[in-house]
Order: C-alpha cells, then sequence, then structure tokens
C-alpha cells in the first residue's frame, strides 16, 4: 500500500505534512489532530463533490479520516498524502453510493447562513439567496456525479484537466469533455434566468 | 454582430479566464471586444462565483478536531477489543496442551490397559464407557470424569501464557 507519485510538485507545506504524518504514525495524537485539521475541509468538499449529499459527505469524511489513521505506518513511507486521499475519498464515496444508491441533494437555505444573518435579512438579500439557492440546487440535482466532482475540481479548486485525469484515473480527453458539459448545463441554466442574453445565444 | 454568432456557444464551455478575457485566445479576445459577448461573459463569471462562494459555505457538521477525537476514541476501542480476544486465543492455545495430554491419558487408563493386562472385573463393576473433559479456560484446572462416577481425574497446573 504504498502510495508514491513523485511526478507531481511538491506542495510548499508537503514538509511539514511528512513530519506530521511521522509524529502521528508514532502515537502523537496532537500531530493527528494537525493533520486533520489540514485536510478536514478538503477532504469533506471532496465527499462533497462525490456524493452530493451532504449526510453522505460526513459519512464518507470519517471513513477517511479513519483510513488515514490506519494506514499512517504506510504513508510515512513517501508519495503525496494529498493524491492519495483524493482516492480514498472518491473510493469511499463510490462503494458508498453502491450501498445505499444515490441519494437527493440535501441542502437547505440554512446551509448558506449564519443563524445571526438569517435574522437580519433584507428583502433584497432575501431574493439573492433564493437566487444562489436556486444555482446550488440545480449544481447538485442536475450535475452527473462524475460532472460535477470533475467541475468543482477543475474550475473551483484549481486542478489542471491532466491533474484530474490522474486524480481519478481516467483519459484527459475525457476529463474535459465532462467539464464542457458539465459548463454547458450550468451555464445554460443561467442563462434562462437572463431570456435577453439567452436569445443573443440562441 | 455576425462574428459573435461564431463565439456564441463556446461561451458555454469557456474556461474562466477565457471569459475573463484575459486568456491567449481569440475568444478571450473577442469577449474583451464585443459588448454583447463581454456582458455575457461578465454575467457568466459573476454567477460562477456566486456558486462557487456558496459551496465554500458548506461546511462539515463535525469540526476537525471533533472528527479527529472520534477517530482516535474509535481506533482505540478497536484496540481494547482486539487486545482481550488475542489473549482468550492465547489462553486457549495454552490450555489445548495440558488438555490433550490429559486426554490421552485418560485414554491410555480407560482403554489402553486393558489390552496390555487384562482385567477381570468384579461382579458390580463396569467398565468406562466414556470420558467427558472439562476444562476452563484461565482456571488453570482440567477435569475428565468418566461414566464410573468412581473414578474421576483432574489436572491442577500453572496456565502457560507466552
Amino acid at each position: 500500500m504504498m502510495q508514491a507519485i513523485s511526478s507531481e510538485s511538491p506542495s510548499p507545506d508537503r514538509a511539514g505534512t511528512g513530519a506530521l504524518v511521522i509524529r502521528a504514525s508514532g502515537g502523537d495524537a496532537e500531530a493527528f489532530r494537525l493533520l486533520v485539521r489540514r485536510f478536514h475541509d478538503t477532504i469533506y468538499r471532496w465527499a462533497l463533490g462525490s456524493t452530493g449529499d451532504r449526510d453522505d459527505a460526513d459519512d464518507v469524511t470519517q471513513q477517511v479520516l479513519l483510513k488515514v489513521h490506519g494506514s499512517l505506518a504506510t504513508l510515512r513511507d513517501g508519495g503525496n498524502l494529498r493524491t492519495w486521499l483524493f482516492r480514498v475519498t472518491h473510493n469511499a464515496a463510490l462503494e458508498l453510493h453502491r450501498v445505499r444508491g444515490r441519494r437527493a441533494a440535501a441542502l437547505d437555505r440554512e446551509l448558506l447562513l449564519t443563524p445571526g444573518e438569517r435574522v437580519g435579512l433584507e428583502p433584497v438579500d432575501r431574493i439573492d439567496l433564493e437566487h444562489t439557492l436556486t444555482l446550488v440546487q440545480h449544481y447538485f440535482e442536475e450535475l452527473p456525479d462524475r460532472q460535477r466532482l470533475i467541475f468543482d475540481l477543475a474550475d473551483f479548486q484549481g486542478f489542471t484537466p491532466a491533474e484530474i485525469a490522474g486524480m481519478l484515473d481516467m483519459e484527459q480527453v475525457t476529463v474535459r469533455a465532462n467539464l464542457c458539459k458539465a459548463r454547458r448545463a450550468i451555464r445554460t441554466r443561467i442563462l434562462r434566468d437572463h431570456p435577453e442574453l439567452m436569445e443573443s445565444l440562441q | 454582430m455576425t462574428e459573435c454568432t461564431t463565439y456564441r456557444d463556446d461561451l458555454l464551455e469557456a474556461a474562466p479566464d477565457e471569459l475573463a478575457g484575459v486568456a491567449p485566445t481569440e475568444l478571450a479576445d473577442h469577449v474583451r471586444d464585443c459588448r454583447r459577448c463581454g456582458e455575457t461573459a461578465r454575467l457568466l463569471l459573476a454567477e460562477h462565483a456566486r456558486l462557487g462562494n456558496a459551496l465554500s459555505l458548506v461546511q462539515p457538521r463535525v469540526s476537525a478536531d471533533a472528527a479527529a477525537d472520534g477517530v482516535l476514541a474509535t481506533a482505540g476501542d478497536l484496540f481494547s477489543v482486539r487486545h482481550p480476544r488475542l489473549e482468550r486465543l492465547q489462553r486457549f492455545a495454552a490450555a489445548l496442551f495440558p488438555m490433550a495430554a490429559a486426554a490421552a491419558l485418560a485414554i491410555y487408563i480407560v482403554y489402553g490397559r486393558d489390552s496390555a493386562r487384562p482385567v477381570t472385573l468384579g461382579e458390580n463393576e463396569r467398565p468406562v464407557t466414556h470420558v467427558r473433559i472439562t476444562a476452563t479456560p484461565g482456571t488453570g484446572t482440567i477435569v475428565l470424569t468418566t461414566s464410573d462416577p468412581t473414578i474421576t481425574f483432574a489436572w491442577i497446573g500453572r496456565e502457560f501464557i507466552p
């Protein structure tokens, strides 16, 4: 279970992460907490992108962290932890889908607001919020899992198609095709709310 | 405007830097130069950013520290569950050898001696027909009861735990 993906350029914090892995594998609980702090949100984001469901993303994240803890001894031998984490997350999400089947997106309006913001929201902001929620719902409900994940990785997380191809073990041309489909689907939906611009595209 | 028809469809699949007009592509050049296509591209970018911001607000319900503590606790539980099981296996293995030895001894006494030196039973005596072996791991004691209530074997010793 060696993960050696040395072709990727080293990230600035890689040395620090490697040291944390070594300390955590020796039983240092604080080092493990620091590792989790470093990757928790990223793993969750990937899990959400893969599952499209908050509850499933929570479950997958916890499974991945358990896997990390159980694999510390092998991770210390080297390799790119980030890439390994992505693969473990993606596989865990696929396995969850296989067992449970795909669930409907469970996002609600509370998700995008803190309790304080909810109280003092102006009517204009409420309209804005509704608009955002519609967009997010569309993103989760209508994009197929693979397209959504690739779109998220490419356009929001800054991975190149070549990197995504490596992460998902697929051809670059497939990544690009899925990315284009996802962009088209989302943008067509956006322009549906702006008929004057939509006309110019028809 | 005729030129726009070439690029309109491309806007739907363009990379964000093309929509922003900063990429070294024909489409980016056109977006910079064409008011209408530029307006469409800016709207798409703004909505793109809106979606990205909304997604970044979706956070795990459990904090990182709580998740880490949960994992550490679960891993600890797994270890503590595994440990007694290992101990039980060791005890069972340790009991197996003396139990087997005692059983062999009992079989020899009950059956083996008969073939070596025939015994004539008295009127009220009956041959032992079976032996029951009782060994409780952890007690260090093995008891062999026979069908003859007057014959009972006991093995008492220290259990060896490797």
